[in-house]
């Protein structure tokens, strides 16, 4: 039997912290659909997700966008992270879409979204990142 | 405040945050933190969206400071540049105001390891509201 492919498997303590459930991966949009449930330790004094943590989510599956759209080959270094948070993000499962907006050789161009249960927007941020070699496939 | 800071919010305990000095005259917080292991992926290095957590408390506390404790920022945007990889443990955070308007604050941070290299750097609009736990 094939090994499931690498996108699609809990990969880091991160991922394992935030939660990370892989969903799909569209290869014509090159998106990747994930489900996180954020743990209790993310909490603020709002009873949400506190805002910085909120890039976990955005990082982690624009991730896996482009680990998916490089079949496994590339992850990005992020340079730098841009985001917008539209509403407080609940303690409860929220679904991830992230997207190769364009893959260079030297710079790749992502972008991410966070929905509710209800489909409203709750987060979206564009990230600058440099395609590097995921940690440990080096032949 | 040192305990009371980490007891009060499970993402304070979570990223070991601790305030160290606040400085009135130019709205600056110094606070230490530790990335625990579970912020670590592949690379060995703390995950680069999780970097802004510490960022977010930086900034967060340096506005809630120069209120006396009366309000807290709710951001709306925050952007971050990775300079170099955030390893595991101890960390140091500057958080500073730029502008407190009525209805709209700029805030930024920066996060250094223990012996003052710059790892990241953000800055935030945000809005002020009252701090929650006066709210409530």
């Amino acid at each position: 039997m094939p090994e499931a492919p690498i996108f699609t498997k809990r990969r880091s303590p991160s991922a394992e912290l935030m939660g990370s459930e892989f969903v799909s991966f569209d290869p014509e949009t090159n998106t990747a659909t994930v489900r996180y449930t954020p743990p209790p330790s993310f909490a603020s004094q709002r009873g949400a997700v506190q805002g910085g943590l909120i890039g976990g989510f955005l990082d982690e599956v624009m991730g896996t966008a482009l680990l998916a759209a490089t079949d496994g080959k590339l992850l990005p270094l992020n340079l730098d992270c841009n985001m917008s948070f539209c509403k407080l993000v609940p303690l409860e499962t929220i679904t991830a879409t992230g997207r190769v907006v364009k893959l260079g050789r030297r710079i790749a161009f992502l972008e991410g979204e966070l929905h509710d249960k209800d489909g409203n927007l709750l987060a979206r941020a564009t990230s600058t990142a440099m395609p590097t070699e995921v940690p440990g496939q080096r032949a | 405040m040192k305990a009371d800071m980490k007891k009060a919010w499970p993402h304070a305990k979570l990223m070991g945050a601790e305030l160290v000095s606040f400085d009135p005259a130019s709205s600056t917080i110094r606070m230490n933190f530790c990335a625990p292991d579970s912020f670590i992926t592949p690379r060995g290095s703390v995950q680069g969206g999780l970097v802004a957590g510490f960022l977010d408390e930086a900034m967060g506390w340096a506005y809630t400071h120069s209120t006396g404790g009366k309000q807290s920022p709710l951001m709306l945007d925050v952007n971050f540049s990775l300079l170099k990889p955030v390893p595991q443990g101890a960390l140091v955070g500057t958080g500073r105001v730029v502008k407190a308007g009525r209805r709209v604050l700029f805030l930024e941070a920066e996060l250094h390891n223990t012996d003052g290299t710059l790892l990241a750097r953000a800055t935030s609009t945000a809005i002020p509201t009252i701090n929650p736990r006066i709210a409530q």
